[in-house]
């Protein structure tokens, strides 16, 4: 009994475990399994940034932008532009002086003889004129460069002794005092040529303060006899020059030169994307920097202020500026006075205003004169170094207002990836602002013919929403904005079709359609964070 | 293909639940020699036993995967014998830790003597257990992406993933006396020899997707010990055993542990009996080929590329993505000695002779497995039909939620022991609910016979 027992256990496990074996059969075989999708959800991360005001508003130039306000960090654009510069050489060149002159032999009080073996000498004053024109009267020039030449032929057959002196022409404290000697060599025509280097010269045009531009030069020659004969004929041909003369700083009075009618264009960068837009901005100024280190007084005459929509080149006329700007001179040489005139809200009629209409230019023009007075008892003075610069800015204070601020853009397209595992793309993009600004985006994806096939925003949807503001138009709280783009799987074959898509973005400051004051300062930050989340079929 | 390889998966993953080697078949099964393995006090039928192989052969193998049984993931469809492949059935029944455990052992030697009062015993025996814990969050990772409701905005959390590996040869010096008619009390000191080991002493690695941002953050710690692991991966790469390794890995070893078993009996009266045991408390110093890898704790968020960063230079923002995702597999490698314990267990029981031949019982179980503690209740009928056959057949109920049916039997023929048995028969029954498959069987020389044992015959 008990063996027989023991035989049925054993064929009970056997029968047991073959039966469980073939249980198991149906799911060792996977084609048991009916089709099944696996949907995982996968979310990264795509990009983030967080973009200070240098960044946003001032990113290809940081010299754009400037605080104004050191104790609240206001800020504002700066555009700068140079309207009117002038370097020395414009103003005064010193011309080319020369003088030819001829000695006979009365003029050595010698008459014709067959030996001449004694000596005798001429001397004559010669009066050299520098006038540079333009009723510029030189009193004094510090040569920086320049010589005086002496050429002298003569067909004597004797020896000369050539002395030249310049009593008011002081070269390292000795008044220029040259000789040359012409030693006879048996043939005739005799030449010699001598240059006397001009630099560091101190030259005084007035000869005694009787006159300007003029200076005055001794000659002297001595003849020595050689025997030969002297005849009625001969004679001494001289020439002195004055020639390359640059000077180191000159003085004198230097006449009502015109300073030329100059223009300048300043970009104003940061409407340049814009295609439509109104904004204001409550304090807008330009700054002029006249800076002069001539030594005499101007007038600047400004005109045609005015700014220029590039899109559609309607002017907007600036009014109410004061023209005639007088620009003070330094009172010792080598020294620059600056005299600063700023156009604002208060000496112009509509500055504001002529901002308003998404300009692109600023347009200035001006002109100059030089010692609008006439002559005073005090020298003007010039060094070779000395200029005068009018450097123009305009500056934006960011304070105001702006709505309908748009920018479009296009860019090509082309999707043709299989994505047949992908149910739907969510792109999550977070913009935590603390700007004082709304951001309207509109993106749609068109055909060649720039039909609308898909769009991918709620038409144009608010991505970025402005910060809160305090009564004074700062910035108290930040404010965030979820965005959620979603691609869906039947979208797919608009996609494929699509060539462009259209990006789109209006800009408007806090409550800007009603006129809300916001300001700009420099802590402002706006955070971006893009990221992703598929959801994909795969089915197996 | 993706089925096919995906069902291969889920088999080898399914096939069974046994948990932290309780052998409550075997422990009812107390007059088998094998028996004091699960209870020293334990006295064999006969006077002399011996088990080598080929005769002792496997005695014992276990398998189990706790996270969920092939009809959590495949279920068969009311209209038609096709299957649904529910993964998410699966994840909701699976707890936070799950494990796959594969247990070994090799009966290579034993003997014993039973006397009157004393009993001694020399056994070796080749022992395996492989246990890869595996977090329920990392398939649910895979199977509902970072991205969604069930993840997004948790960390998903890694912690205790891990490989633990032991392989040892166990030396063991039993002895078991009875003390006066009712009490038995037994040992066995164990001298163990350690072959080869992996253990994870901690891990801690967790993936965090922020709701809002979908910013990912990783963080990253643990601790991993090995020696002689090489032994088993082959270039620290494949699971494939490569023998020239393993000779210079196991020659001259010195991985040298100890262990102990205690147990008692105890007969409250004639029928009714009491017994308790513990089993594997030790563990082993590991010093042969060490290699402790540590990776200090790490964290790294990514937010996605840092678009000013990218502007000014776009190769640098890739290099310190790279530069700082190196520092999770920056991993500091020493090679200090450590230990590591046994899988040690404990068992209380008590039993009643409903009649001469039919013994009630229940039995309770207890583990500590790397630092997890298990514990089970066991009911049986233990059936002694003549006194060279026994039969067992029990029910157990794990603290895990799982319950199952265990047969036994026992066979004396002359000289010839063999046995049988399985604590997990609901697997054969029903394959693809079980988590847990394990079966015991064997056959020694038993020769001679106890008084208790002669008695018993001539009683029949």
């Amino acid at each position: 009994m008990t063996r027989l027992l023991s035989v049925v256990f054993f064929l009970i496990s056997i029968l047991v475990g073959t039966s469980s074996c073939k249980k198991l059969n149906k799911y060792s075989d996977p084609t048991n399994i009916s089709e099944s999708s696996w949907n995982p959800i996968l979310a990264v991360p795509l990009a983030h940034a967080t973009f200070g005001v240098y960044d946003i508003l001032a990113r290809t130039d940081s010299s754009e932008l400037v605080i104004i306000d050191d104790n609240s960090g206001e800020i504002a654009l700066v555009y700068k532009g140079e309207v009117v510069s002038f370097d020395a050489e414009e103003i005064i060149s010193i011309p080319d002086a020369q003088t030819q002159f001829t000695y006979d032999m009365a003029d050595f009080g010698i008459i014709p003889i067959p030996s001449f073996i004694a000596s005798a000498n001429t001397t004559s004053s010669e009066t050299f004129d520098i006038n540079p024109g333009n009723g510029v009267e030189i009193h004094t020039i510090t040569f920086k460069e320049g010589s005086l030449g002496m050429q002298l032929t003569t067909d004597l057959r004797h020896d000369l002794t050539i002395n030249i002196s310049f009593p008011e022409l002081i070269k390292n404290g000795q008044p220029i005092n040259e000789t040359v000697n012409l030693i006879y060599s048996g043939s005739v025509p005799q030449t010699i040529s001598h240059n006397i280097s001009l630099v560091d010269a101190i030259g005084d045009f007035t000869i005694n303060n009787t006159t300007v531009n003029e200076i005055v030069g001794e000659v002297s020659i001595t003849m020595t006899g050689t025997g030969e004969p002297v005849s009625s004929v001969e004679s001494i041909q001289a020439e002195i020059e004055f020639s390359n003369l640059k000077y180191r700083n000159a003085t004198g009075y230097f006449g009502q030169q015109s300073l030329g009618g100059h223009q300048d264009s300043i970009l104003l960068r940061i409407f340049t994307a814009g295609t439509d837009g109104y904004f204001e901005l409550t304090n807008p100024k330009i700054r002029l920097e006249m800076i002069n280190s001539f030594g005499f007084p101007a007038d600047v005459l400004l005109s045609n202020v005015k700014t220029v929509n590039q899109n559609t080149g309607q002017e907007y006329v600036l009014t109410g500026y004061p023209t005639a700007i007088s620009i003070a001179a330094p009172s010792v040489i080598g020294q620059t006075e600056t005299t600063i005139v700023e156009l604002n809200n208060s000496n112009t009629n509509n500055l504001s205003t002529v901002i308003t209409p998404v300009p692109k230019y600023f347009h200035f023009e001006a002109n100059g004169i030089s010692n609008p007075d006439g002559p005073t008892s005090t020298l003007n003075f010039i060094e070779d170094t000395s200029k005068f610069r009018i450097n123009a800015e305009v500056e934006l204070p960011l304070e105001g207002f702006a709505y309908g601020f748009k920018v479009t853009d296009t860019v090509d397209f082309d999707f043709s990836d299989d994505i047949e595992e992908i149910s739907s793309i969510l792109f999550r993009l977070i913009v935590n602002n603390g700007f004082p600004v709304d951001l309207f985006t509109g993106i749609t994806f068109v055909d060649e013919n720039y039909l609308p096939l898909l769009e991918l925003t709620d038409g144009s949807e608010l991505v970025v929403e402005s910060a809160q503001t305090n009564t004074s138009g700062a910035v108290n709280q930040s404010t965030e904005k979820i965005t959620d783009l979603t691609i869906q799987r039947n979208d797919v074959p608009l996609l494929e079709q699509a060539k462009y898509i259209i990006l789109s973005a209006e800009a408007q400051s806090l409550n800007g359609s009603d006129g809300e004051i916001v300001k700009f300062f420099d802590f402002y930050t706006i955070s971006l964070k893009l990221g992703m989340k598929v959801q994909t079929n795969v089915t197996f | 293909m993706a089925k096919k390889v995906f069902v291969s998966l889920v088999l080898i993953l399914m096939v069974g639940r046994a948990f932290a080697q309780s052998n409550f078949t075997l422990y009812n099964l107390n007059n088998t020699p094998q028996s004091q393995y699960e209870n020293p006090a334990f006295r064999s039928s006969a006077r002399f036993g011996i088990a080598f192989p080929p005769f002792s052969g496997l005695s014992k193998f276990h398998i189990l995967n706790s996270g969920f049984a092939i009809e959590d993931v495949l279920q068969t469809r009311s209209e038609s014998d096709s299957l649904n492949l529910t993964i998410g059935n699966a994840l909701a029944k699976m707890g936070d830790i799950n494990y796959f455990d594969i247990d070994i052992r090799n009966e290579v030697f034993a003997f014993n003597y039973t006397g009157r009062k004393t009993s001694i015993s020399v056994t070796a025996n080749h022992v395996f257990n492989s246990s890869f814990a595996y977090p329920k969050a990392l398939l649910e990772l895979g199977y509902y992406g970072n991205g969604s409701p069930e993840t997004i905005g948790q960390r998903q959390s890694f912690d205790q993933i891990g490989y633990n590996l032991t392989s040892y040869l166990e030396f063991g010096l039993g002895f078991n006396q009875k003390i006066g008619k009712k009490l038995v009390v037994g040992g066995r000191f164990k001298y163990l020899i350690g072959l080869a080991n992996i253990q994870t002493e901690y891990s801690h690695f967790g993936l965090l997707t922020d709701e809002k941002t979908f910013d990912l953050t990783v963080d990253a710690e643990a601790s991993i010990n090995t020696s002689n692991s090489l032994a088993f991966f082959n270039s620290g790469q494949e699971f494939e055993l490569d023998i020239n390794e393993l000779f210079s890995a196991f020659s001259g070893i010195s991985n040298n542990g100890a262990a102990i078993d205690l147990g008692f009996t105890y007969d409250i009266s004639k029928k009714i009996h009491l017994s308790g045991s513990l089993i594997d408390l030790g563990s082993i110093r590991w010093r042969n080929r060490v290699t402790n890898y540590t990776i200090s704790p790490f964290e790294f968020e990514y937010k996605g590329i840092d678009l000013m960063q990218y502007l000014d230079d776009s190769v640098q923002v890739f290099n310190e993505i790279i530069d700082s995702l190196e520092q999770l597999s920056s991993i500091i490698e020493t090679n200090s000695s450590y230990s590591s314990s046994l899988y040690t267990r404990f068992y209380i029981a008590g039993s009643y002779d409903v009649l001469d031949k039919l013994n009630l019982g229940v039995t309770w179980y207890n583990s500590f497995r790397t630092k997890r503690y298990r514990t089970g209740l066991n009911l049986s009928a233990n059936l002694k039909l003549r006194h060279w056959i026994a039969a067992t057949a029990n029910y157990s109920f794990y603290n895990y939620g799982n319950s199952n049916l265990g047969l036994g039997l026992n066979l004396r023929l002359g000289t010839i022991q063999l046995y049988g048995m399985t604590n997990s028969f609901l697997a054969l029954l029903k394959p693809e609910a079980t988590r847990r498959l394990d079966f015991n069987f064997g056959m020694s020389f038993q020769i001679g016979k106890t008084p208790e044992y002669k008695k018993s015959a001539e009683d029949e």
